[in-house]
């Protein structure tokens, strides 16, 4: 278990590098089974890694994603079924080695759980399309790169910000938190010695 | 009465107490990680508690319309952002904190602005608002997020009372196993969602411990033998879990089958006192439905007005075959015949196991895929070596045929009314979260005592210390999943 903290704490999340500035403020509707679901001008910066699509499900279906460039599939991704989120990340094979212009294509496992598209109203040019008809906007997009902060380099950073818009506040919370924590798990582990015996 | 309660108090084993303090600082540790707000339903619970010390009334509206002070804390918090849309953190920077600050303050002065509504909370029974409006009220000059963390330290306290009834109902069902007791007990209170649930403002706190503490009560019961005074304490908490939320209805079947089949044991040695000890259990338990209706007639509301409106319902659907296939569907795979009502989902798995090892938030928090399928072992080797337990102790089990289809009758029951709502009020929202089974959790330490006993005495302590391990490294993980998702 220490082990795999330690594993845990030094792994470096990957981090956002920028998005296509949508912000998220209504449905924009249903991701139908067997349809296909693109929405082109998207700016992909170099070293993306992966895309983070504004999708909702309650438990999400198996969902793949080609990303082309001048009609021929630079890249994709595939999320199994099962996934749980108000977003969909999905990593990208190969990575992106350079910033181009790109077209989002997302199909979906043809089952019957549903899945909503996520997004902004837009001008009908620029909207998302299903199945070529377009959406009312387009979805919010996320580009992901590897980030180079371990969980560990960036614990000041968390510890900071566990501390507000809480009570009691400010980062000094942490330290009593880990304490109890410690506590908490070390009276688990006498118990059960305790208790063996 | 003192004494007797005395000597209940002394009968809980060290081990008792001692999970119910780990129950206490693991939950504790999760609302301190918890953003405010961030677990589901918190705001309409809040808005219930606002309510009720505000205008000594129950809320009547199901609006989801709260508070100004409240409304103002969502929006400063950005609370529907945070809920939406994983990747949005909590507030980052000193400046959106003192603006926090800045639009509470007005607010805390002026007199509450209080409406009739309280979302989903509204049909809620008040008991669990009644016990967190004590730490409102003694907060009531504070900011709201003072008041939000003392109602959820109260919450935290239920979690300690889970894990020791669930330990003591081990203690009930598998006497001469002790071994299993503190695993059971610790597996528990370490549970990460049962942690999660519990450091927040919601009855659910409540609701997990009045469970536990009446499978705890049946089980001394069929041990024991049937007492006026036991019946009259499976009837105080089924009554209590009554005053507590509605989704406790799911156990009352069970619970009074339960007191009838003790009864009926406990008539072969003195008919009068069985009897007696049927009606006081049957009796208390039935309070709350007799107040409801004394309250419906002075208010002039028809008696029966909630139970038709459900019954109406039901007849919009038709027949009940559907609703009965759905919820199997909703538990268990399906069988050949069956209409699909969930294709391409492994409800079992994706909702209910998934659930239970972790989702957190507004069950939009997750873990990456393979850590539910690393899970699954440890599930496995569990429900086998409990397999194998039952099958040693078959004499055993069919020896206690009653007392355990009593059990499955209050788990049936429970599932049933998951079940239901989920296919007659799908407009309702989601009913289908993990956390709903948590009244199940006695249920779920046996097992987990069931598959110790089951691998016998040298592996026993092995597998127990390994499932508390798991059930550790779970806890630590769920809490670093919430802190990196809003956080991070």
């Amino acid at each position: 278990m220490t082990a795999l903290l330690a594993r845990v704490l030094l792994e470096a999340p990957p981090m956002v590098i920028a998005s296509n500035s949508v912000t998220v403020t209504r449905e924009l509707a249903h991701f139908p089974s067997h349809a296909i679901v693109c929405q082109a001008g998207e700016v992909l910066p170099a070293s993306t890694t992966a895309l983070r699509m504004s999708l909702i499900a309650y438990v999400g279906p198996a969902v793949s994603m080609a990303v082309s460039h001048d009609g021929h599939v630079i890249a994709r991704g595939h999320h199994g079924a099962g996934w749980v989120s108000g977003s969909l990340t999905l990593q990208l094979h190969p990575e992106i080695t350079r910033a181009m212009s790109v077209n989002i294509c997302l199909t979906r496992d043809p089952v019957a759980i549903p899945l909503g598209l996520f997004g902004n109203s837009s001008t009908r040019r620029l909207a998302a399309r299903v199945n070529s008809r377009p959406l009312p906007g387009r979805m919010r997009v996320e580009y992901l790169k590897r980030g180079h902060h371990s969980w560990l380099s960036l614990a000041r950073y968390v510890a900071r910000r566990m501390g507000l818009g809480h009570f009691p506040s400010g980062g000094w919370i942490v330290i009593p938190l880990t304490a109890i924590m410690a506590a908490d798990l070390g009276l688990g582990l006498w118990l059960l010695r305790r208790e063996a015996q | 009465m003192t004494a007797t309660v005395r000597h209940l108090l002394r009968s809980v084993p060290r081990a008792g107490w001692m999970c119910a303090l780990i129950a206490i600082l693991n939950a504790l540790c999760w609302s301190i990680i918890t953003p405010p707000f961030q677990v589901p339903d918190e705001p309409d619970h809040f808005a219930y508690v606002a309510h009720l010390v505000v205008t000594h009334r129950l809320p009547s509206s199901s609006a989801a319309e709260y508070p100004l002070e409240e409304a103002r804390t969502l929006t400063a918090l950005q609370q529907g952002n945070l809920s939406l849309l994983p990747p949005t953190g909590t507030i980052s920077s000193l400046a959106q904190q003192r603006k926090l600050e800045q639009d509470l303050l007005p607010v805390a002065r002026q007199s509450a602005s209080i409406g009739d509504a309280a979302g989903v909370a509204t049909s809620q029974p008040p008991l669990y608002y009644l016990i967190e409006a004590i730490p409102y009220a003694l907060g009531s000059g504070a900011p709201l997020l003072t008041r939000l963390t003392l109602m959820r330290l109260v919450s935290a306290l239920f979690a300690g009372l889970t894990a020791m009834f669930a330990l003591l109902f081990v203690r009930e069902v598998l006497p001469d196993t002790r071994a299993a007791w503190a695993p059971s007990g610790l597996c528990v209170a370490f549970a990460p969602l049962l942690g999660f649930m519990s450091g927040a403002v919601n009855p659910d706190s409540l609701l997990f411990a009045v469970s536990a503490a009446l499978f705890w009560s049946l089980g001394r019961a069929f041990r024991l033998g049937l007492t006026p005074r036991r019946s009259a304490v499976i009837g105080a908490l089924v009554a209590t879990g009554l005053l507590t939320k509605l989704n406790f209805v799911g156990l009352v079947p069970g619970a009074l089958i339960g007191l009838v089949v003790l009864t009926v044991s406990a008539s072969r040695s003195s008919r009068s006192i069985a009897y007696r000890a049927l009606a006081v259990g049957a009796g208390i338990a039935l309070c709350p439905v007799v107040l409801l209706g004394v309250s419906h007639l002075t208010t002039g509301r028809s008696l029966f007005d909630a139970s038709s409106s459900e019954v109406s319902t039901v007849a919009r659907h038709g027949s009940l075959i559907p609703a009965i296939n759905s919820t199997w569907q909703l538990f268990l795979p399906r069988l050949p015949g069956m209409k699909p009502y969930d294709p391409g989902t492994f409800t079992t798995r994706e909702i209910w196991f998934d659930g239970f090892i972790g989702q957190y938030g507004w069950v939009e928090t997750a873990f990456a895929g393979w850590v539910y399928d690393v899970a699954l072992a440890p599930a496995v080797i569990v429900l086998m070596a409990c397999g194998a337990a039952l099958f040693k102790l078959r004499a055993v089990v069919w020896a206690r045929a009653a007392e355990l289809s009593v059990y499955a009758s209050m788990a049936i029951g429970t599932a049933a009314v998951i079940g239901s709502a989920a296919y007659f009020h799908p407009e309702a929202g989601s009913f289908t979260q993990a956390r709903y089974l948590l009244p199940l959790l006695a249920m779920f330490a046996t097992v987990i005592g069931l598959a110790i006993a089951g691998v016998g005495r040298r592996w026993g302590a092995v597998l127990g210390a390994t499932l508390v391990l798991a059930v550790m490294a779970d806890d630590i993980f769920s809490q670093l999943l919430v802190i990196s998702r809003y956080y991070g």
